[in-house]
């Protein structure tokens, strides 16, 4: 039995500007422990291959104590308590996002029976091994889609890491959640829901200080007309915490139980919450820094905005 | 529109004959009798030295020293893959040949979920966020993986497959290459109920998908079949081609089948790999039209119809 962290749909309407909004959104974590796989590819050499060449060794002990739930378990029943509450016929296009693996043998697709289960007759696809950075890459994505004139329909983006793993994962907590989010966007002008924004930024590594990563908060928050005062700051595990001390507010920092959908679960809940507006800030591995911008006065964004621009 | 400006591919030096491969892959006398005189496959490519990383590092290595624009330009990079996952969450792949190659500046990003089409359904992504970029922006689509285990390195009754990598440079602006349509479909074939095996796509149905893909992406394009020079496919099998070009119908000599004899099926890299060579032998002039497709074991069908 899943434990409903929070489903709801959007009802708030923020703003009546043309721009991309969340219009529903439910996240779950799946607590009940589920068997141990007894079959391949679970208890066999496939994963010993998979592992070795990263340095990771095989750990089937990690198993034993885990929920096991997978990844089209948790998503069919996502999707489908988001179903419930918003019909999902007029999906575009849709992205999977995920830190910790698919488990399924090589050759199955989650995102096909999902989309056969769900009748989404859309491009889906899945991003994936940029640690807790695909869901942002995936937003990005979703976002630029959104804005384009030719697009039309709506965006679902479906982030779900599943806790049980064949190894030890580095980095991985006692207590992370099997858990999935799924959210569906729209550029429709009559849509409510809340508005959503980002911008990418990059630069030379030796240039990458905590002073220049709030630089590229204030840049970015002015570029949205935006004070700092005026904004909720959620951080993830990725950020140095010099960041936010270098913030006049201590930012919210996301709860890394949640995985790669930390960022993302923590943002929902602070609007769930009444936050009215959010600022989402994540720097990927590679030195990437994501902010995106949630609900409040955010200005339109031109059909040709400039959500990723370096 | 969008533009394929650079290709390049790098085929695993190791050569392996089904005959090789019987043992490994538990092919009894039979099995390899149908997959060399019915399918057509005779020798595999395999990585003998290595893995993944040098893999893709050799597609890397060619399309940066080769390749007409600024390393600069490249604003992201696809690894499309076959499997769900070639590299564990705690592993780090890309991010060490970005660091190589000098392009920790691009957005690096796995994508999995339509098997073999990935690279071919990677298009679509590719286009989205080309355009919100500079005119000279590009995407680097790079395919390339291993088939270290048993159950990878064979399809049952369908293929075997071998080891390449590849390197394909997209943007919106080039003179080579021109992406006129783009097709892909997922079929209904695939089964909701959690299961850990394989699940084939039937075979009945197969060239049905097929020939709709096929048919879709030739009307988005304006085209006949017969006005395509050449078409770059999977090299899973041959036998498949030839019932297509019997029942779509068009010449089987349209039809790029060099490399299932040579290399075997190489997950996602087969129809850039099929392009480099078919290019080096002469197959493709100024101002061809051709297609590349594929299909990923999930029923995804994916087909591209460019412009030389």
């Amino acid at each position: 039995m899943q434990d409903p962290v929070g489903i709801w749909l959007i009802s708030q309407s923020y703003m009546s500007s043309p721009c991309v909004r969340i219009q529903a959104y439910c996240h779950q974590s799946f607590t009940e422990q589920q068997p141990v796989p007894t079959v391949a590819p679970w208890l066999d050499s496939y994963f010993h291959g998979l592992l070795e060449p990263f340095g990771l060794k095989t750990d089937l002990s990690q198993l034993d104590g885990g929920r096991n739930n997978d990844f089209l378990t948790m998503a069919t029943q996502v999707i489908r308590a988001l179903q419930a509450n918003c019909p999902i016929d007029d999906v575009s296009l849709f992205l999977m996002a995920h830190q910790t693996l698919d488990t399924y043998f090589p050759f199955r697709s989650t995102t096909t029976l999902l989309c056969r289960e769900f009748n989404i007759d859309a491009p889906a696809i899945g991003l994936t091994e940029q640690e807790l950075t695909s869901p942002y890459i995936a937003l990005t994505t979703l976002l630029a889609a959104l804005r384009r004139e030719s697009f039309t329909g709506s965006g679902l983006l479906l982030v779900l890491d599943q806790a049980t793993l064949p190894y030890k994962r580095p980095g991985s907590l006692e207590n992370n959640i099997d858990n999935a989010l799924v959210m569906k966007l729209t550029a429709n002008p009559d849509a409510k829901g809340i508005s959503v924004d980002g911008k990418r930024y990059w630069t030379e590594e030796r240039s990458r200080k905590s002073s220049w990563i709030v630089q590229s908060i204030y840049s970015y928050l002015d570029s949205r007309r935006l004070e700092l005062k005026d904004v909720h700051v959620v951080v993830d595990d990725s950020l140095d915490p010099a960041v936010g001390s270098s913030l006049p507010t201590s930012p919210s920092i996301a709860d890394a139980r949640f995985m790669s959908s930390a960022g993302l679960v923590s943002t929902m809940n602070l609007i769930a919450n009444g936050s009215s507006h959010v600022l989402l800030v994540h720097m990927s591995n590679d030195g990437h820094l994501y902010l995106f911008s949630f609900g409040g006065q955010t200005p339109p964004v031109s059909k040709s905005g400039d959500s990723c621009s370096t | 529109m969008l533009y394929l400006n650079d290709l390049v591919s790098h085929v695993a030096p190791g050569r392996k004959s089904v005959q090789d491969l019987a043992e490994e892959l538990l092919l009894s006398p039979q099995d390899v009798s149908v997959f060399r005189t019915v399918f057509g496959l005779r020798q595999i490519a395999v990585v003998e030295d290595g893995g993944i990383f040098e893999l893709l590092d050799k597609a890397l290595e060619k399309i940066v020293s080769s390749m007409s624009v600024d390393i600069q330009q490249i604003k992201y990079i696809f690894h499309c893959h076959a499997a769900p996952c070639v590299c564990p969450s705690g592993g780090d792949l890309i991010g060490a040949l970005k660091k190589k190659h000098g392009l920790q500046h691009a957005v690096s990003v796995g994508l999995a979920q339509d098997q073999c089409a990935t690279p071919l359904t990677a298009l679509h992504l590719a286009d989205v966020l080309l355009h919100d970029e500079d005119d000279d922006a590009k995407v680097l689509l790079l395919t390339g993986e291993v088939g270290f285990d048993a159950r990878l390195r064979l399809i049952p009754n369908t293929t075997i497959i071998g080891d390449a990598s590849a390197a394909c440079l997209v943007g919106k602006q080039g003179d080579r290459n021109t992406v006129l349509a783009v097709a892909q479909r997922k079929f209904e074939h695939a089964s909701i109920q959690p299961t850990t095996s394989f699940i084939p796509v039937p075979a009945t149905s197969y060239g049905d998908d097929l020939i709709q893909v096929v048919r879709e992406v030739l009307n988005q394009a304006s085209l006949s079949i017969e006005q395509l020079s050449l078409i770059l496919i999977h090299n899973v099998n041959s036998i498949s081609w030839k019932f297509f070009a019997r029942n779509f119908p068009c010449p089987i000599g349209l039809i790029y089948l060099d490399n299932v004899a040579r290399t075997g099926h190489c997950f996602t890299s087969d129809p850039f790999m099929n392009y480099c060579d078919a290019l080096e032998a002469g197959r493709l002039k100024e101002g061809d039209y051709f297609m590349m497709v594929s299909v990923g074991t999930s029923s995804t069908f994916a087909a591209v119809v460019l412009k030389h």
